[in-house]
């Protein structure tokens, strides 16, 4: 299985070279295919299963034989136009019917045959049989029937052309005469798997030859349009992400503006400014470095940093295959390329290959002379200035976007050699962009103190308002039981701090006045952990207040308040404190304050009752080979407290392995909460790549399930995957203006896709640019809900996240996960104390 | 996954299990015919690293480089490899790459266009690479009079005959001021340990000793106005010194600067088909130097200001000058003190102190939308920027009629 995925994983840049990606070798025997010329998706299931076999071999065989499967990890590249069906059984309808209809554009055009005129595929052999491959493809251009409208990967041909004759002479360079014989496997229907193979791979020739994009990645970008911003060496090269699927309402090109970042200096510049602010640091270097993408001259390909080698140089020498060359030599030899800084460190890459099914790690050495940088890097991020320069051109707003999309057609069109190509093929793209119909839900009710509730004004980024009143459900009794640890230079700021949270909490409803004050000598870790652990006064919750962010202080203070003296803790930066802020900023914080010890802030109206909302995310640990996974659980009707657990896998796995213990754990704590055990279970899982829901479906649900019949009467389950990135955007037609649709806007219909139980909804409101829609993906609905119910379930659990008062991407116990991931993962690189299991303590 | 053991030994270098599966299990297949594209250039004798070919090309390209040559010719170019060489050179200015195969040229030719980096490091002088498909025994005006024509083991591949023919059309009709010819020495062929009459590669007419070689130099000097100068490519090992290089070449100088007269440069013919033209990104030479340092003054006082901010929480960074002279960044315009001061004064960011000697530059924006707490990343999921009046529909005036009857409304 993982030898075949692999296999057609590495065809994807071959297709951008040009070159027809390899279809499965041998998937296809011929004779066989012709009655495989109907589309998956019709009801037929003989004929789904065939035509899942084929280019989703290893998805459809792998359910009778799980244990092949590297679990999760491996991302099933293979399966990119594969489709699997995910949608749960026996069901009536995915689509939902609340909410107020809305007229919209999306950013999808429609790909149609003319004439419905199906492609046909060759199986072809050649006689004398020619072993190598350049020489089979070099060889099908001399077949004056093929017109050169034709897609080869060595063993089978794709063409729209039905032939007369099947076999041909043909004449190597080294006038040796061949037989080349074809024989007809199948009809390729429009939408069908092969169909979306050939169609892909076309329109990648298209954006690669005829409109002068460069590929990186998945992405095409036009360096012919790059916008400079020299004063941050940045280069911008607008471009597009385009993909073609098959969708609910037919075959869809979808396309989405990018932007890529590349910056003018090359690493070595880039190390030489770090060296000269920081005086030479070398561990300052490899932090900026270490995790950055660049991109070597030479070849135009891109490698992840991983490590800097400071104590090797150019000009020393490396083991090669054909014996010992300095890096200096080798690059002149090679590529003539002179290395001028002989005295440079080097910047590591290691990649994981399989030699004959063993995984093996290979160390790559890069000169930083010839890399250039790509990306931003985290200080960039953080600066302002290159963020405000860049956000005028990557922002765009839903009329910028839908120009930049039909510039993507028109400039097909324009492209006399891009048209002949398409009209060959007779595949037509829509002149417009397809519209598709959303519903508005009803604004939600936010819930406050004494069940009073308020309506939440769904086209306002927040309902930051509500701080203004005496609000929050419960509150934590902290009174005076909170210290704050501080440096004497900050105990100003200390009292600022007191002063302002006896004058913000009560008028929260906060029960939070005094604390007192502990200070120490220096803004060292240790001193602020020595304090902590001395501090007769027995608080509940601590604060400390630093200098600046330091990521080594933070995460000492989390360590030791997470596990060893498992204590809630507060950490603020003193800048914070300033006149200007203290008031906005205590406020946020004591609410924080009041919700990491159990004190409930806003809730929403949700009628339903008895149910458990779980979520879960996983985060990639940065230090170690391990990636933890985040477990949160609701425990009440409010949705106002949780239970969380922490899990561990191999690093790079996003699977969870350890998820019954989670829920068992989970509907315990329930259980001894409620004195029952929930009546429905609904999962929201954050962080599956496209790749692995079959994996997550397979092991993941399957753990649940197991939890969940261990019950005396089993709970009904619902299980979602969330995903943030994805390529569909909704631009809401005004009158002749587009704008973005207001949050709770639901879209399940044309852009989902029939074998899965899923839709997209906006839940956000945004000042800039377009929204980005989140996809729900419905693996699991064994329910006597509706549809419509999960989807307003998922909007409302938008609205109960405490850091935040307004809408969020996620479901609040999504965002919980990945807070609770992030710090386990960042910080603690432990499981923190099971003491802190019910509280909030990571928000 | 099962280990896949390879038991059959044709089929052992195929990339994966299909591929091993389909080769082995494929009838047409099984007799392992191959077809040798691949030149023998190292035997178990004799092994060259870096590989011949790649050593051959980086010495034609030292002749170019010695000879600042601005317009060049490469025929027999096949897979445009020896261009990617010519076009790292900066001084070129047009590059011809020429072969007779046109399936080849038109699944090659896209080798040419400029890479990521190639926008991204802009060329001080223009390029143009040209793609043309056509004999060098016909004539084209474009390729006349240039500075150099490379034809890299390409005469070997000619009939005996058309070698006059070849002679003539290079050096009587296009006359460039240099020609680079490389060719097989079959001296050292006694090293590969060959079959009586094998060549090094299928397609070779004939392979010339050194002596036939510089015998055809020596005619083409003597009937046409240049000079040679003989070169060789790939040392024998030192226990075979007799046999000379792996390959042999050599320079022509045209003597004339004046070209002899020749009635089909008169006429512009633009015989061979053009396949495929670029031209390279070049650099703005508008720009001056102060335009580039004040680029680099500004990148490097924000960086400096982020990471101060990033450490200790400035909102202001005060930068003095003369350490920034220390980076050499800044240091390489040997610039005064005064003048990085003048130029900072006149960009929007920064700010000069009243002394001179030092530069403000703002870490924070006038109005802060900072996030409020250090290590929060709540601002990341939540858009700060003010709200832009989203208005219902105008026909709506009612407000909005929510529709919902999904059943099973006890629930709710």
């Amino acid at each position: 299985m993982a030898a075949r995925g692999r296999s057609r994983g590495r065809s994807a840049p071959a297709a951008a070279a040009g070159t027809p990606a390899p279809a499965p070798v041998g998937a296809a025997p011929r004779g066989r295919g012709r009655a495989r010329g109907v589309p998956a998706a019709a009801e037929a299931p003989p004929t789904q299963q065939l035509a899942a076999m084929n280019i989703g071999a290893q998805a459809a065989a792998a359910p009778a034989a799980p244990a092949a499967r590297p679990s999760g990890g491996v991302r099933e590249r293979g399966s990119r136009y594969a489709q699997i069906v995910l949608r749960p059984e026996n069901l009536e309808t995915t689509q939902g019917s609340g909410g107020r209809p809305m007229d919209m554009l999306t950013n999808y055009f429609q790909l149609t045959i003319k004439d419905a005129q199906p492609f046909y595929q060759y199986h072809v052999t050649f006689l004398p049989a020619m072993d190598n491959l350049k020489l089979r493809k070099a060889l099908m251009y001399q077949i004056p029937e093929l017109t050169n409208r034709h897609i080869f990967d060595g063993n089978l041909l794709y063409t729209p052309l039905k032939l007369q004759k099947l076999e041909f002479d043909v004449r190597t360079r080294r006038d040796e005469d061949v037989k080349i014989g074809l024989v007809l496997t199948q009809e390729v229907a429009q939408g069908s798997d092969q169909f979306i193979q050939v169609a892909n791979i076309l329109m990648n020739e298209i954006a690669n030859r005829h409109m002068g994009l460069e590929r990186i990645k998945r992405d095409y970008f036009n360096p012919n349009k790059s916008i400079t911003i020299p004063q941050h060496k940045i280069e911008l090269y607008p471009g597009y992400e385009f993909s073609i699927r098959r969708y609910s309402h037919s075959v869809l090109l979808g396309l989405d503006i990018k932007h890529k970042i590349i910056r003018t200096d090359t690493a070595l510049e880039f190390m030489n400014s770090i060296m000269q602010r920081t005086r030479g640091n070398q561990t300052e270097i490899a932090k900026e470095l270490v995790g950055a993408i660049v991109m070597t001259k030479y070849n135009n390909k891109t490698y992840r940093v991983d490590d800097v080698d400071f104590n090797t140089k150019p000009s020393d020498e490396v083991e090669l295959k054909s014996g010992r060359i300095s890096y200096i030599d080798y690059y002149q030899k090679n590529y003539d390329i002179t290395i001028r800084d002989r005295n440079q460190p080097l910047l590591i890459h290691r990649s994981k290959t399989k030699i004959q099914g063993n995984q093996v790690e290979r160390q790559i050495h890069l000169v930083p002379e010839v890399c250039y940088m790509t990306g931003l890097t985290d200080n960039m991020r953080s600066d302002y200035r290159i963020m405000q320069d860049l956000a005028q051109y990557t922002r765009q707003d839903p009329e910028k976007r839908h120009k930049a999309l039909l510039g993507f057609r028109e400039s097909i069109m324009e492209s006399g050699a891009a048209t002949e190509k398409l009209n060959s093929w007779g595949l037509e793209m829509s002149p417009e962009i397809l519209d598709v119909s959303g519903r508005q839900q009803p604004p939600e009710n936010i819930v406050i103190k004494n069940g009073g509730t308020f309506p939440c004004d769904a086209r306002k980024e927040s309902f930051d308002n509500i701080t203004r009143k005496n609000f929050v459900i419960s509150s934590a009794e902290i009174n005076d039981c909170f210290t704050v640890v501080c440096t004497a230079k900050d105990t100003g700021a200390a009292n600022t701090f007191l002063e302002t949270v006896a004058k913000v909490g009560p008028a929260c409803g906060i029960n939070i006045r005094g604390g007192n004050i502990v200070t120490i000598r220096s803004d060292r870790a240790e001193d602020y952990i020595t304090a902590i652990r001395t501090n007769e006064a027995a608080p509940k919750i601590v604060v400390c207040l630093v200098p600046n962010n330091k990521k080594d202080r933070y995460d000492a203070i989390k360590k030791h308040c997470c596990i060893d003296q498992p204590l809630p803790s507060q950490v603020l930066v003193t800048k914070n404190l300033n006149p200007k802020k203290a008031m906005s900023v205590v406020t946020k914080v004591v609410m924080q304050m009041n919700a990491k010890l159990g004190g409930e802030l806003w809730s929403v109206h949700i009628p339903m009752k008895k149910v458990m909302y779980v979520g879960i995310d996983t985060y990639h640990d940065s230090g170690s080979q391990r990636s933890v996974g985040g477990f949160v659980a609701s425990m009440n009707d409010l949705c106002t407290r949780y239970f969380s657990k922490t899990t561990w896998q191999p690093s790079k796995q996003e699977l969870i392995s350890q998820l019954e213990v989670c829920m068992t754990d989970a509907l315990k704590q329930y259980h001894s909460t409620n004195g029952l055990y929930p009546d429905r279970v609904i999962v929201f899982r954050d962080g599956v790549g496209d790749g692995q829901l079959l994996a997550v479906k397979e092991q993941e649900l399957r753990d649940i399930k197991t939890a969940l019949s261990r019950l005396p009467k089993s709970p009904e389950l619902v299980f979602v995957v969330v995903t943030k990135r994805i390529q569909q955007r909704f631009f809401l037609k005004q009158g002749s203006r587009l704008t973005n649709p207001p949050p709770g806007t639901i879209v399940d219909t044309k852009v989902t896709r029939d074998e899965l139980f899923d839709f997209f909804l906006v839940p956000q409101s945004v000042g800039q640019g377009t929204v980005t829609p989140t996809h729900y993906n419905v693996l699991e609905f064994q329910t006597t809900l509706k549809p419509d119910h999960i989807q307003r379930i998922a909007y409302k659990l938008c609205h109960i996240y405490f850091n935040w008062t307004g809408t969020i991407r996620v479901p609040a116990v999504c965002q919980y996960a990945h807070k609770l991931a992030f710090l386990v993962g960042q910080s603690l690189h432990r499981d923190p104390s099971p003491q802190l299991a019910n509280l909030l303590y990571y928000l | 996954m099962i280990p896949v053991i390879r038991q059959d030994p044709r089929f052992a270098d195929a990339e994966d299990e299909d591929e091993y599966q389909s080769r082995r299990s494929n009838p047409l297949i099984r007799d392992n015919r191959t077809c040798r594209l691949k030149e023998v250039e190292s035997s178990d004798l004799v092994k060259f690293e870096p590989p011949l070919y790649i050593q051959r090309y980086a010495r034609v390209v030292e002749h170019c480089k010695t000879g600042q040559y601005r317009t060049i010719a490469d025929f027999g170019t096949a897979e445009l490899t020896f261009v990617q060489y010519l076009k790292n050179l900066d001084f070129v200015n047009q590059i011809f790459a020429v072969d007779i195969d046109r399936n080849l040229l038109n699944s090659q030719k896209h080798r040419c266009r400029p890479q990521m980096f190639d926008h991204l490091n802009k060329r001080s002088e223009p390029l143009n690479i040209s793609v043309l498909c056509g004999s060098v025994l016909e004539f084209d005006s474009r390729l006349h009079d240039l500075d150099c024509i490379c034809a890299i083991e390409l005469i070997e591949h000619l009939q005996k005959d058309d070698v006059e023919k070849f002679s003539a059309a290079l050096f009587g009709r296009y006359q460039p001021k240099n020609v680079i010819i490389t060719t097989p020495n079959k001296d050292f062929n006694v090293l590969f340990e060959f079959e009586p009459d094998q060549m090094r590669h299928w397609d070779h007419k004939f392979e010339w000793t050194r002596e036939e070689f510089r015998t055809f130099c020596e005619g083409v000097t003597t009937k046409y106005d240049y000079k040679f100068d003989l070169f060789g490519v790939g040392d024998p090992p030192s226990e075979h010194q007799t046999v000379g290089p792996c390959s042999q070449g050599a320079v022509f100088t045209r003597q004339a600067s004046k070209l002899g007269s020749s009635s089909l440069e008169k006429f512009p013919t633009e015989v061979y088909e053009t396949l495929y033209s670029v031209d390279y990104p070049v650099e703005d030479k508008s720009l001056t130097p102060d335009y580039h340092l004040t680029n680099e003054i500004i990148y490097q006082c924000n960086q400096i200001g982020i990471a101060e901010y990033q450490e200790q929480g400035d909102e202001i960074s005060v930068i003095s000058i003369a350490h920034l002279q220390t980076f050499p960044s800044i240091d390489q315009y040997r610039v005064s003190d005064a003048h990085i001061a003048e130029l900072a004064r006149a960009t929007e960011h920064l700010r000069v102190m009243e002394d001179g000697l030092s530069i403000l530059v703002q870490n924070v924006p006038d109005s802060p939308s900072a996030p409020y707490c250090g290590f929060s990343d709540e601002n990341n999921d939540s858009p700060s920027a003010p709200y832009w009046g989203f208005s219902d529909d105008e026909n709506d005036g009612a407000g909005p009629s929510y529709n919902y009857h999904v059943g099973a409304e006890e629930l709710w």
